[in-house]
């Protein structure tokens, strides 16, 4: 299933990640009890980076791939 | 479209819809019909004096907080909502200023919005004056440790003079040998760092004016997270590392010239070990205001 999540190329692996980075991450942040759910989003993320980022480095071993 | 009084009347009480908004637009009737994050709902324009919200209802069940914690879990509908998100602003970028917001703000109703909207109204219209005809570019630094450990051996004279020694000691005195090359091993370790440090510092003010204003964001380490720095040194792939991750708000007019710059850098020091990688253009993330007491 993770197999979807990875880029064929390092550097669109780093341009995945960037995606992510500035979705999850960045943007306008509104604080305030409008909003329903915004919280957590960030600690997900550090997660989700050490995931996805092992499941490469697998694989790039495999392939004898450079950065 | 955009029939605000039909499209966007409030659900209901009970029936289970929030409102995703993907970011903030100056007012406008011409407006492009975009998919939303979820299957089958539309992006729907939300307006309030001079900007609008760029707005799709979403279903509770999937984007109320205990649910969307547990489907955050799901790397594959985290990667494809999320992708859905910049579609969205993406789709919005092309003819006008948009403020893209941080995943999964969501709100009530379109009142609520509304409220937000007017509450920050002078920040909004002020940042969508900021980032109007520019474009936010990233541009990664990866430095290549073995290539930068050998221009540093070439070029300093301490370590030349260890080196020299070293080859002396080597036959004379092999037990002394051992403790100078790792004496040298450290002092070669640790001019990499600061040469690595100083390249950094050289390619942020290369590009520093071909650009309106810049971000110096931690590393994305491809092993490891910001938390853990170390991380990516001790594990990660031994040729390259990122070591600058940058973001830069370009005006369009300028966008050759910064390329042009991030090219000229990698043909001029192509042997000095540090490459930069440019990606773009992105929507403003990083120029985007954060609004509200406990915003970050």
């Amino acid at each position: 299933m993770l197999a979807d999540l990875e880029p064929r190329v390092a550097e669109q692996r780093i341009t995945l990640l960037e995606t992510l980075d500035r979705v999850l991450n960045k943007g306008v942040v509104i604080a305030g009890d409008v909003t329903l759910s915004v919280a957590g989003v960030d600690l997900i993320f550090v997660g989700l980076r050490l995931l996805l980022s092992s499941v490469e480095t697998a694989r790039d071993l495999r392939l004898g791939r450079e950065l | 479209m955009t029939d605000e009084s039909g499209a966007l009347a409030t659900p209901a009480p009970g029936n289970g819809v929030g409102w995703y908004v993907y970011g903030v637009i100056p007012w406008s009737v011409e407006v492009p019909v975009t998919a939303g994050i979820e299957e089958g709902r539309a992006v729907a324009f939300i307006p309030e004096g001079p900007i609008m919200a760029v707005a799709s209802p979403v279903s509770l069940a999937v984007f109320d907080s205990e649910p969307l914690r547990r489907n955050m879990e799901d790397l594959r509908w985290l990667a494809e909502k999320v992708g859905r998100h910049e579609a969205v602003v993406e789709a919005m970028m092309a003819r006008r200023p948009v403020l893209p917001m941080k995943f999964c703000t969501i709100f009530r109703s379109p009142d609520a919005v509304r409220r937000m909207l007017r509450e920050h109204a002078a920040r909004f219209q002020e940042a969508l004056e900021f980032v109007r005809e520019k474009e936010e570019w990233g541009v990664k630094g990866f430095a290549h440790r073995d290539c930068l450990r050998e221009a540093v051996l070439r070029r300093d004279p301490e370590l030349h003079e260890m080196a020299e020694q070293l080859a002396r000691s080597a036959r004379a005195r092999p037990g002394s040998a051992f403790f100078l090359k790792r004496r040298m091993d450290d002092l070669a370790e640790q001019r990499r760092m600061e040469r690595e440090a100083e390249l950094v510092r050289e390619a942020v003010e290369a590009l520093r004016p071909s650009v309106v204003q810049l971000a110096i964001n931690s590393p994305l380490r491809v092993r490891g997270s910001n938390a853990d720095p170390s991380a990516s040194a001790a594990d990660g792939d031994p040729g390259e590392e990122i070591v600058l991750n940058l973001a830069c708000l370009v005006l369009r007019v300028e966008v050759q010239t910064f390329l042009a710059e991030v090219r000229r850098w990698n043909e001029a020091g192509a042997d000095q070990g540090l490459r930069l990688v440019a990606s773009g253009p992105w929507p403003p993330y990083n120029f985007s205001p954060r609004l509200g007491n406990d915003a970050r």
